[in-house]
């Protein structure tokens, strides 16, 4: 966008191909990198894994890859249905309804006594999957007009689900019994499992790929979708069905990301942005590289977390992503990248 | 050549929840190979009929009916596809997708449609948007985005359909609403039914062939542009010092009319 100039078709191909390359080389340095412990303190060595570290490094790579493009599709699936460059999987209120769901289950556990197995592993992505998918629901039903959705009000809805998610998180933090709080704390810090469920990260995975063939395959629709209701009725593309294709398929990939990695905040805003800078405004290009960027920020900073240790283990990837995430937004939106989206 | 004919009876739109503007009991024909001016104050009703008319509102009661091919359909439940084919619509503010160049969004009229990048380049060429073919839609002016939005609709239009434009004229200078006036009338002379709102009483007198007058909802005169546009009827509506503020000389209209 050089000068007001869009991308050559050429530069865009090289564009993803280039995002594909960081992708490689940030997994490639995430199995090669490792830390151990010897008399000295911690070190980072770089060398070829056992096969055992090796698998784990490797389930690592495949979570924060597979989360990363699900967050940045469904980014930039709620920026176009909304016409929002602001808006994020997080908008409507998701990682707040999934904290909660999590947070009701460790309540209504701990007051059962069962306590065992919720807030970590299966006992947590089930909680959060539902309460994700509840506020979807919830903000699916608020948005919904006689003409179809209606994406101010989708986004209304989605502060003000967030802001009750918030409130009602407060309450049952307060029941909680001290003991279990940093269990949810913990959670809301995002986690990059190395042993993921095979099951839950397949799903996952069949759905970003199942998101991803649909989008490429839907681009000129998802491009007219971006003018007026008007404009895309009269060009051929009635908005009512593909904004309903658009919200559930956000709103899945959002909840399975949250679900096996907790809220990780910024990914799913800034990859789309990236995506646009260096790929175009097109979809057919838009959504690959909208993928990738997801995927390769996600790797990039579970790659970059890895030697950061303040005392108390290795740098939560939440707190990353969020630390990072938010002055490159700042930058992105100070140098004007943001222009022509009112 | 086939020619699609635009027809209304009885339109009306009650006030809804939402208080649209209200249309009460608009009777009208639009004729093929002419132009149609819909004229009126501000909040008459023009965008609400021109909605409907370019099937963007169902109408609640009476008809709207756009004959293709010798059957009459509603524009709003047209299929996508022949709606696409027959009916042009450019609305009263005209959106393009942030981020993308002059060529891509005016392709995009095509969407539906058979690709023929040929009609795209002959839109590019009459809005004279050559320059700006590779440039990013938002780093445009008001007046350009019009163009382009312009050529969109006429690289989506067949000859023969109907177009529907909303205030087409209000951002272009003069010398791009010449432009737009002598597309529109070539559009016209290959046999497009053209219904356009125009706020310029004077532009309107002079491109419209007929026109549709609309005061509060009511559609109180309409035919040639002659008979329609005389000076009593005007001032009743807009008041004597507002058609002096224009400087209209509409008897030149009439004796040309």
């Amino acid at each position: 966008m050089r000068q007001g100039r869009i991308g050559s078709p050429r530069r865009r191909l090289t564009a993803l191909l280039g995002l594909a390359a960081v992708v490689a080389i940030a997994a490639g340095l995430r199995i090669l990198i490792g830390r151990s412990w010897d008399s000295q303190g911690w070190r980072i060595e770089f060398a070829w894994p056992a096969a055992e570290v090796a698998g784990f490094r490797l389930g690592a790579v495949a979570v924060a890859s597979t989360v990363g493009a699900a967050l940045g599709i469904s980014g930039l699936l709620l920026q176009t249905l909304l016409r929002n460059p602001l808006a994020s999987p997080f908008v409507l209120g998701l990682s707040s309804g999934a904290t909660l769901g999590l947070a009701a289950a460790m309540l209504a556990a701990s007051t059962v006594g069962v306590g065992v197995g919720v807030g970590s592993g299966l006992g947590s992505v089930v909680p959060a999957f539902v309460g994700a998918l509840a506020t979807l629901a919830v903000v699916a039903v608020a948005g919904r007009r006689r003409e179809g959705l209606d994406p101010l009000t989708l986004v209304l809805a989605g502060v003000v689900i967030s802001s009750l998610c918030g409130a009602l998180l407060m309450l049952v933090n307060h029941l909680l019994p001290p003991g279990t709080r940093g269990d949810l704390v913990a959670w809301t810090m995002g986690r990059i499992d190395e042993q993921p469920d095979p099951l839950l990260l397949g799903g996952t995975a069949a759905a970003v790929v199942a998101a991803f063939a649909l989008g490429v395959a839907g681009a000129d629709r998802l491009d007219v979708a971006l003018l007026g209701e008007d404009e895309a009725r009269s060009i051929g593309v009635p908005l009512g069905a593909l904004r309903w294709a658009m919200l559930l398929g956000a709103g899945l990939l959002a909840a399975c990301a949250v679900a096996i990695a907790g809220p990780i905040a910024f990914v799913g805003l800034v990859a789309p942005h990236l995506g646009r800078i260096l790929a175009g405004a097109g979809h057919r290009h838009l959504v690959p590289a909208s993928a990738l960027a997801g995927a390769g920020l996600l790797l990039v900073a579970d790659l970059a977390r890895q030697p950061i240790d303040l005392g108390a283990g290795r740098l939560p990837i939440g707190v990353l992503t969020a630390i990072v995430g938010g002055p490159v937004f700042l930058v992105l939106l100070r140098r004007g990248r943001l222009e022509g989206w009112s | 050549m086939k020619r699609d004919a635009v027809v209304v009876e009885h339109a009306s739109f009650a006030p809804s929840r939402r208080a649209e503007v209200v249309l009460e009991d608009v009777d009208a024909a639009a004729t093929a190979g002419r132009i149609t001016v819909v004229v009126g104050a501000n909040a008459a009703g023009k965008t609400t009929l021109l909605r409907s008319l370019a099937g963007l509102l169902p109408v609640p009661t009476g008809r709207v009916t756009i004959e293709i091919d010798g059957r009459p359909w509603t524009p709003w439940s047209l299929p996508v596809r022949r709606r696409a084919a027959h009916l042009a619509v450019l609305p009263q503010r005209v959106r393009l997708a942030a981020g993308f160049g002059v060529e891509e969004s005016v392709a995009m009229g095509r969407h539906a449609l058979p690709r023929r990048p040929e009609r795209v380049a002959e839109a590019i060429e009459r809005w004279a948007l050559g320059d700006l073919r590779e440039r990013s839609v938002d780093t445009l002016s008001v007046g350009q985005q019009q163009r382009v939005g312009l050529a969109r609709t006429m690289a989506q239009h067949e000859a023969g359909g109907v177009l529907v434009l909303d205030e087409p004229f209000a951002p272009l200078d003069l010398r791009e609403t010449a432009r737009a006036v002598g597309v529109l009338r070539d559009a016209a002379a290959a046999g497009a039914t053209v219904i356009a709102s125009v706020h310029d009483l004077g532009l309107a007198s002079r491109f419209g062939d007929d026109v549709w007058l609309l005061e509060s909802g009511r559609l109180i005169a309409s035919g040639a542009a002659g008979e329609v546009l005389v000076p009593e009827r005007l001032e009743a509506i807009f008041g004597s010092d507002a058609i002096a503020l224009a400087g209209l000389d509409l008897r030149g209209v009439r004796s040309s009319g």
